[in-house]
């Protein structure tokens, strides 16, 4: 088991024959997704890496259906209506890997999906990987072998180097998600830890943060009270160098107030309970000599 | 982006919000603009610029005649302004904004801005005005009242007017124009597609409520259909460093931190987390430099001769996480870089991931003196602030 894709996922990519889309669709299913159909609109009846292209996502989900999961690699112009598209055409699981998609959309996406039987990961994200099994976005498939330790990161190659460290300290990872840099996610780092805490393979949960908002430390409130501190939790804050109001690189990284500050988060964390990590070095290690100790 | 205090207005007065009136100032010969007898209660002359704290550094003169308003006009025009907002850096003071005085019965504070947590905007509003949100919200949250914006039907009336009878305080002849105010700035927030709309100090008058200072950011991803936004942005773009406006035209995201050690890294996380890492050795970072996730060899070798025309620097880390990015693409690019733009400081290189060994193959082909290539982090870092600490005389 993993958390929100395995093996058996049947996958959808939204702007399959885009350069990026076209690229991360052959590495993906190389790395073992479920690739069923692309939709590329001005495209369709082609074929693409051995799977059906359709014009809408509505009949690729009525000719190559049941379709689990669709990822986005649609231009940021047009990722609003392609989650719509996908909402409505009934797909549980939405992962938009497009960045610089404008807030109002996202505001408004939110509102589209509310009430839907619908997940949306990202804007802005890498998508989700399961090692061996599933890959939906851009996640490098080798960073780290199948294992136990859960990753929810508001970051790319942060990510990354998260999973990297796990590798070498001997562990594996059950799922990577990267729920995305915006300032309004499609899902919250509360709901994926959550659906960590259900699932049996993973025994503990990493979650990188940043600097700006305060889903960390809402996050770990969650998991103090409704999850009871279940599975251990480890936390890295990126961001404790960034100047007041000057936004990180993307449009979510920005400290507003002193609240948002690393510093801030970190130690309201630590007050709940969460094994805060403030060398990036030692992420691996931490981690590891924690779960050794459980043993 | 943040738009200057002037352009600001601007966009408040093109939907309907009052403000003092003024004229700005942009060099010398505009001083002509303030005449004698045109404000009599007095002038307001503020220096624009985009960080906050101004006026407890000399950024905001109150006089009382044309001349004197020119005077320190005319002295603010080209200085440099450092506040405690400003993180030491020193800004340039390159437009002024001269306004009437105006008679304040009270000052509030409002603003619309998005509510992360319920992932919609909302409008702030507090009796508290003049003072920091922040402040206002750490000593007195109790007079923080929010107000959600809809997307389809903006700010609720029935909730403002709750507000502005009971908590605000506002006398009953001027709630409706508060009422009509507000709406605007909500309507305003979400049209325009902006970050932020904050208009403090809110001065109620007896003629109503007009807005004396306000600072809009703008949300970027928006001003591909935001021609108005687009046009302050590009306006704005002139106001930013040499190397700042280099990076924009790259496409990658550099921000100027001050420190000593120039850094280049993958992914905006990745590159916060490593300027934290070298901080925690005691050695500051001298920027912020995100390349990206998809960036091309162009892009990269630009954002290299980036660092190397910064003349601050005594070193440079690179951090790449290759996983789109591939290890020998930055390789390349450093070499096409050194050539052009030629190399002067240590460079540190952490390469990681995807075609790693055929960028440590083609640096060591290059044989460049002034060049370290590492795979572990903590032994790259160690190395970097060795490097820092030698040339700082530590």
């Amino acid at each position: 088991m993993a958390i929100l894709a395995d093996k058996n996922t049947r996958v959808l990519i939204q702007g399959i024959t885009g350069k990026a889309g076209a690229f991360h669709a052959e590495l993906s299913q190389k790395a073992g997704t479920r690739l069923v159909a692309g939709v590329s609109p001005g495209k369709g009846g082609q074929r693409f890496l051995n799977v059906p292209v359709f014009e809408t996502v509505e009949t690729a989900v009525k000719e190559a259906g049941p379709i689990d999961a669709s990822v986005l690699f649609v231009p940021a112009a047009g990722t609003f209506e392609a989650v719509c598209e996908a909402a409505e055409a009934g797909i549980g699981l939405v992962v938009v890997i497009t960045e610089g998609v404008p807030v109002r959309d996202m505001i408004s996406a939110k509102k589209f999906i509310a009430g839907k039987p619908v997940t949306v990961i990202g804007p802005n994200c890498p998508g989700i990987l399961v090692p061996g099994e599933a890959r939906l976005g851009i996640i490098p498939p080798n960073v780290a072998p199948p294992g136990s330790i859960g990753i929810v990161s508001r970051s790319g190659t942060l990510t990354y180097e998260a999973a990297h460290q796990i590798a070498m300290a001997g562990l594996g990872v059950s799922s990577v998600v990267g729920i995305g840099g915006d300032p309004v996610p499609g899902t919250d780092f509360s709901r994926i830890l959550a659906l960590f805490d259900q699932d049996t393979k993973t025994e503990a949960i990493l979650m990188i943060g940043e600097i700006g908002g305060s889903m960390e430390e809402d996050a770990a409130n969650f998991w103090s009270t409704t999850l009871k501190k279940r599975k251990p939790l480890f936390a890295f804050i990126a961001g404790k160098t960034a100047p007041k109001g000057k936004r990180m690189g993307h449009a979510g990284a920005i400290m507003e107030g002193s609240r948002d500050s690393a510093a801030a988060k970190s130690e309201a964390m630590r007050g709940l309970g969460v094994t805060v990590i403030d060398d990036l070095t030692l992420i691996g290690k931490t981690v590891e000599e924690r779960m050794k100790c459980k043993v | 982006m943040n738009l200057l205090e002037y352009q600001a207005k601007e966009v408040l007065e093109s939907c309907g919000v009052r403000t003092p009136r003024s004229v700005v100032i942009k060099t010398s010969r505009d001083l002509v603009k303030i005449k004698e007898r045109m404000f009599p209660s007095g002038y307001v002359v503020k220096a624009q610029v985009t960080t906050g704290g101004r006026g407890k550094s000399g950024g905001i003169k109150i006089v009382k005649s044309a001349k004197q308003a020119r005077s320190a006009a005319k002295e603010m025009l080209g200085s440099k302004l450092s506040t405690y907002q400003s993180g030491g850096a020193a800004v340039r003071v390159e437009c002024v904004l001269v306004a009437e005085k105006i008679a304040i019965l009270r000052e509030y504070y409002l603003a619309a801005v998005l509510n992360r947590r319920r992932g919609h905007p909302v409008l702030l509003i507090s009796k508290a005005g003049g003072m920091e949100i922040e402040q206002i919200a750490r000593e007195r949250p109790g007079e923080l009242h929010e107000v959600p914006v809809d997307s389809w039907t903006g700010a609720a009336g029935y909730k403002l007017r709750r507000l502005a009878a009971g908590p605000l305080e506002i006398p009953p002849e001027l709630v409706n124009d508060f009422i009509g105010l507000a709406k605007k700035v909500a309507a305003t927030y979400m049209k325009r597609e902006l970050f932020l709309l904050e208009i403090n100090p809110l001065a109620m008058t007896a003629a109503g409520f007009t807005a004396l200072d306000s600072k809009i950011s703008l949300d970027e991803s928006a001003l591909f259909r935001q021609p108005q936004n687009q046009e302050l942005y590009k306006q704005n773009l002139s106001l930013l460093g040499f190397l700042e406006r280099k990076a924009k035209n790259l496409d990658v995201s550099y921000i100027p931190i001050g420190g000593k050690i120039g850094c280049l890294v993958n992914g905006a996380g990745l590159a916060m987390a490593t300027m934290d890492l070298l901080q925690s050795h005691g050695q500051a970072p001298a920027n912020f430099l995100d390349v990206g996730g998809g960036s091309n060899k162009d892009q990269m070798r630009g954002a290299f001769e980036l660092l190397f025309s910064d003349k601050n620097l005594t070193a440079i880390f690179v951090n790449i996480f290759g996983g789109i990015v591939r290890c020998d693409l930055i390789a390349e690019a450093l070499i096409e870089a050194d050539s052009k733009a030629k190399l002067r400081v240590p460079l540190v290189a952490r390469l990681m991931g995807t075609n790693v060994d055929k960028a440590r193959e083609i640096l060591a082909k290059a044989k460049m003196s002034m060049v370290q290539v590492h795979a572990d982090l903590s032994g790259a870092v160690k190395s970097v602030c060795e490097i820092s600490k030698k040339s700082n005389g530590e």
